[in-house]
């Protein structure tokens, strides 16, 4: 069975506990990349990150989950949401089709 | 193509005929491929943008009620309270088949079937607040289950039809055209060999 992860800062995050979901408070990117190394390596299904922690480290994690099952999704914290996970849908977007036929 | 080589003799023609005829078969076959997957793909991506919108101002809402939550009790009183929680959440990955590419699909089980578990605390210290943040909190959930779904397949999708658009590109624009003008430079070579023969033929008398 596969797990999931919520990892972020602990005000945006400790609620995910009540639901039954593992979190993991870290501080800055450089503390959430060491997690995040060690929880890719085991059996977790859906990687949760928060937008000011996923910013930092987004490319060097998509190297990663890439090549496995993990999907990573980015949720916005405590200041809102600054579009990243759409920014990011859109540079998919591009990838696939060459231009950009989501928000035009 | 000047730059290459090719030996002209009626081998290579019958070779580079074979190989043509399997190019632009390939290349048919990849273009329906291409365009079935931007079909599945634009159509996922629709449907990743509204759940990620939805998803979004959820969450801000949970974390805007999380937030007075906290103001309205101690920091230790809801660091013990959400300290250990009762439910648990594991989540079982099948596989969805869309024209040959796997994408992953996920169902969660929760360890408990009493959807109340999800208050891990006693009532008596903790705000009305809180419990209404955790519910919050629960109703997205799903929809965070299916963002993260969809998000994995938009993303294996999105390579695998740039990797089928480099291969079409790739046969229409370069393989096909060398193909063919090595065609065209071996028939036109065998031609002008069969040319030099029947003249160089009548010029000794062998016919006339």
């Amino acid at each position: 069975m596969y797990r999931i992860a919520v990892v972020g800062e602990k005000d945006c995050i400790y609620g995910f506990a009540a639901l039954g979901l593992e979190t993991f408070p870290v501080k800055t990117a450089k503390e959430a990349k060491l997690v995040v190394n060690k929880l890719l390596k085991e059996k977790i299904a859906i990687l949760y990150l928060t937008e000011s922690i996923i910013s930092e480290i987004y490319d060097e994690l998509m190297k990663f989950a890439s090549e496995s099952v993990t999907s990573v999704v980015s949720i916005p914290d405590l200041f809102g949401s600054s579009n990243f996970g759409l920014n990011k849908l859109r540079e998919t977007v591009i990838k696939a089709t060459g231009r950009d036929i989501l928000f035009s | 193509m000047a730059n290459i080589q090719i030996n002209p003799t009626r081998m290579e023609l019958s070779r580079l005929k074979k190989k043509r005829i399997m190019a632009l078969r390939g290349h048919k076959l990849l273009k329906d491929k291409r365009d079935e997957l931007m079909k599945e793909f634009i159509s996922l991506v629709e449907e990743n943008k509204m759940l990620r919108e939805k998803v979004e101002t959820k969450l801000k809402k949970s974390n805007q009620k999380f937030f007075l939550a906290k103001s309205e009790m101690t920091e230790e009183v809801l660091a013990v309270s959400l300290l250990a929680p009762k439910q648990s959440i594991s989540i079982d990955v099948t596989k969805r088949n869309i024209m040959g590419i796997e994408v992953p699909k996920f169902n969660y089980a929760t360890r408990t079937p009493n959807p109340n578990d999800i208050y891990s605390y006693g009532l008596a210290f903790t705000s009305s607040g809180l419990d209404d943040a955790v519910k919050s909190l629960y109703e997205v959930f799903e929809d965070m289950l299916k963002l993260a779904e969809i998000e994995k397949s938009c993303q294996i999708l999105a390579s695998e039809i740039e990797k089928t658009r480099r291969r079409v590109n790739a046969l229409e624009h370069v393989v096909i055209p060398q193909t063919e003008a090595g065609i065209k430079y071996i028939s036109m070579k065998l031609d002008e060999n069969e040319r030099s023969a029947q003249v160089r033929l009548m010029k000794t008398g062998a016919i006339k």
